[in-house]
């Protein structure tokens, strides 16, 4: 986590693969294309078979599965961080990969299965409401939602460490299962606000990097209480301003460097 | 220069010396001033732990009061930082704000301006008895209930004896060679593992957990009929009683013992444990002042003892002066290591932690006792158990560390002590194997680090226990090579079902160099 003086090798396994998705998502498409007779005003004239088949032509799901794929990579990879030091220091050494990686696939896979309801949902609201409409519209749901006591319950979830089975088979079904559990919590936490990226007209990169940036600084918050209001992202705003005031002559204060 | 002197409190002289009875004139002042006062009694607990529904029940919120602003909640309360690094300065801070605070009271009703805190050293011979300034209802002024008592005080067997076992304590974290430790089932650390602003952790210090945790539990203990949680023993409610303060200054007196005991016991250099959490986002460590003013302080102020303005009138540590025996490296047969070859190894950080083994199932502690047995990895365990032959012989050769680790212990109740007992047999009594006992703990912060929305996402505590010495003790006698090693938990009280004490995982880890 951010706070940690010694070096974590966990930062380079999930950095790269990381890295790597970033530099694949700005060469490629990753956004939803609708073509000129779909849209609000044509949605409810337009035959809806032919309009959608049309709309699945231009968005064909191999092409959304490994956009999604690779914006789960990018945004995720830095959240888990955590479990995956868990399951690491909690499970014998010879079983520590398989660990990882059946915590790995089961996450995942529950992130390949959010990305039909949320591109699916992306869809919904470029379909029924005008651009730029769509994108004010989802976006107050979601900040509904970012202010829900449910919201704080999810991301309190995701701090949670399920207890790891040492040996054979139960090992791995309990890192599966550890994956799975995860990947639930942190698609309710975080999924509503990837949608947003996919409704803006231009500039999903530079969106789904700030959505990111977003997600991270919420889930290094500790958990608290469920309850409605605006929660923020204290520590991460704390250590920029902290930093910056490093930056600055420091006059009387008590900082070792 | 050291201009306040904290002094041992079984040897101040005849009942109500001077320095008990301004300690206790200015708990009566203190108690008088409103909860939005900074330097009333209450605000200053508040700063250690506050729970709505605990201080009422325990009579410490009225429908009169006023709580805080919110400002002064976000500031200073809910601050005390517990399995963490950040322990010992963070507490060391606390101790002072409040001894400056109760000085200044002392001053103002006329007592001498040099007044400081003592402290209770439970575990000299003798003095384990709460000193009786604290154990009656009657104080020489005569008027009320003498402020140093409390009915919230109902000590180990819940009888309001407030004596604490000597078996069940110890001061085995003075041996523990590195300050921060990890959370990843080897050491600790003798303050903490690394974390950043830990209000509420899971993995606590070797010092924290022994003497610490368990001495607020065998405090506090619970009511016999009510089953409430006295004031010592749950976090929240730990600093409104006055001998919270007495057992802070001992634990912040054993931290610059284990300071002075070897060359290699010193505090971490790195910037964000001396700059605190502030300097990873987290909140900063502030203090009221005397006169109701900030005092905002790091870790690095407080890491330099002889910059204090105060001292212990003995910092001895314990046995006879000399060095105890690092804990896990007594060799059996081969009697002590000298002194030099004992700093090699003590100076030797263990790199290298893995897990040996674990139960298979969650273990629910109910009643008297609860048995469970540690699968053992066999090549993992036969590592061990050359590593630990390899050191018999060769006094140089890196010698393994063992911990028993008591993961996630979750519960309703924090006013429960268990000893944790290794490789007895199945009709063994643990009574007739102390040698097998793997220490003692008590569930101090457990009920809120249980709750699924609590700052602790729901963990619970993980103890951590040293057990080399049992383990090489086992091997010895081929105890170590089957492939299971029995655990057994042996309450101090018996646990009631609706306790709702688990243990999630108990597991065994090598720490090796």
């Amino acid at each position: 986590m951010a706070w940690s003086s010694r070096k974590d090798p966990g930062a380079v396994i999930l950095g790269v693969p990381c890295l790597l998705a970033w530099t694949a998502l700005a060469g490629g498409a990753h956004g939803i294309v609708l073509p000129g007779i779909c849209g609000p005003a044509s949605f409810w004239s337009a035959p809806v078979p032919a309009a959608l088949d049309l709309a699945v032509l231009l968005n064909p799901p191999d092409r959304l599965a490994g956009s999604w794929a690779l914006m789960a990579v990018a945004m995720m990879a830095p959240l888990i961080g955590a479990p995956l030091r868990q399951l690491r220091e909690r499970s014998l050494a010879r079983l520590r990969s398989a660990a990882m990686l059946c915590f790995a696939l089961g996450y995942g896979g529950v992130w390949m299965a959010a990305g039909g309801i949320v591109l699916g949902t992306a869809l919904g609201f470029a379909l029924l409401l005008p651009p730029g409409w769509s994108a004010a519209g989802a976006g107050l749901l979601v900040l509904l939602w970012q202010v829900s006591p449910t919201k704080q319950h999810c991301l309190n979830r995701c701090h949670a460490r399920p207890r790891i089975a040492a040996f054979g088979a139960p090992a791995a079904a309990s890192a599966l299962r550890y994956g799975l559990t995860h990947g639930r919590w942190c698609v309710a936490a975080s999924a509503p606000l990837m949608v947003l990226p996919f409704l803006l007209p231009a500039g999903h990169l530079a969106a789904m990097a700030a959505v990111a940036v977003f997600l991270y600084a919420e889930r290094i918050e500790r958990p608290a209480p469920p309850r409605w209001g605006w929660r923020g992202t204290t520590i991460a705003w704390r250590l920029t301003l902290y930093k910056a005031a490093a930056l600055a002559p420091a006059a009387g204060t008590n900082r070792v460097a | 220069m050291k201009t306040f002197h904290r002094k041992n409190a079984w040897q101040l002289g005849d009942e109500w010396s001077d320095p008990f009875m301004w300690y206790a004139f200015a708990v009566e002042d203190m108690r008088k001033r409103p909860l939005t006062d900074r330097t009333s009694w209450r605000f200053l607990a508040g700063i250690h732990g506050f729970e709505v529904t605990r201080w009422v029940n325990t009579g410490s919120l009225g429908s009169n009061d006023d709580l805080p602003s919110d400002a002064d909640q976000q500031r200073f309360w809910f601050q005390c930082q517990h399995q963490s690094w950040y322990f010992l300065p963070w507490h060391r801070g606390y101790v002072i704000a409040f001894e400056k605070i109760v000085r200044a009271t002392v001053v103002k009703l006329g007592g001498p301006s040099d007044w400081a805190l003592p402290y209770w050293n439970y575990s000299k011979a003798g003095q384990n008895a709460i000193p009786a300034e604290f154990d009656a209802k009657g104080w020489p002024p005569g008027r009320d209930i003498n402020p140093l008592y409390s009915e919230w005080r109902f000590g180990p067997a819940n009888d309001m004896r407030i004596v604490i076992p000597p078996g069940r304590i110890n001061l085995n974290a003075l041996t523990e060679p590195n300050f921060a430790g990890a959370a990843n089932g080897g050491s600790p650390g003798f303050g903490g593992p690394e974390t950043g602003f830990s209000h509420a952790g899971n993995v606590s210090g070797r010092l924290e957990d022994q003497p610490h945790n368990i001495v607020h539990v065998l405090i506090g203990g619970s009511h016999p009929h009510t089953r409430v949680d006295g004031w010592m023993t749950d976090p929240a409610t730990a600093a409104l009683d006055p001998i919270f303060w007495l057992h802070h200054a001992n634990i912040d007196r054993l931290w610059q013992i284990w300071r002075q005991s070897a060359p290699a016991h010193v505090d971490p250099t790195a910037a964000n444990w001396l700059n605190g959490p502030a300097s990873a986002g987290g909140r900063r460590f502030s203090m009221p002042t005397a006169d109701g003013g900030i005092w905002d302080y790091t870790p690095s102020q407080m890491t330099d003892y002889d910059a204090l303005d105060y001292d212990y009138d003995d910092l001895t540590p314990p046995g006879s002066g000399a060095p105890p025996p690092p804990s896990g490296t007594s060799r059996l047969g081969d009697g002590r290591i000298d002194a030099g070859e004992e700093e090699a190894e003590l100076m030797a950080v263990a790199n290298e932690t893995e897990l040996v083994g674990a139960n298979d199932a969650s273990l629910q502690v109910t009643g008297r006792e609860a048995r469970t047995a540690v699968r053992l990895d066999t090549k993992t365990r036969a590592a061990v158990g050359a590593r630990l032959e390899a050191a018999r012989s060769d006094a140089l050769a890196a010698r393994d560390r063992v911990f028993l680790n008591l993961e996630n212990v979750r519960g309703a109740k924090d006013g429960t002590v268990f000893d944790v007992y290794v490789g007895l047999a199945e009709d063994a009594d643990p009574a007739d194997h102390p040698d097998r006992r793997a220490g003692s703990v008590g569930l101090f912060g457990v009920r809120q680090a249980s709750r699924g929305d609590g700052e602790q996402g729901g963990q619970g505590i993980t103890f951590v226990l040293d057990i080399t010495d049992i383990i090489d003790a086992l091997h010895l006698v081929g105890g170590f090579d089957a492939d299971r090693l029995a655990v057994r938990i042996v309450p101090a009280n018996p646990v009631a079902p609706e306790d709702n004490i688990t243990v999630e995982r108990v597991s065994l880890f090598r720490q090796g160099g």
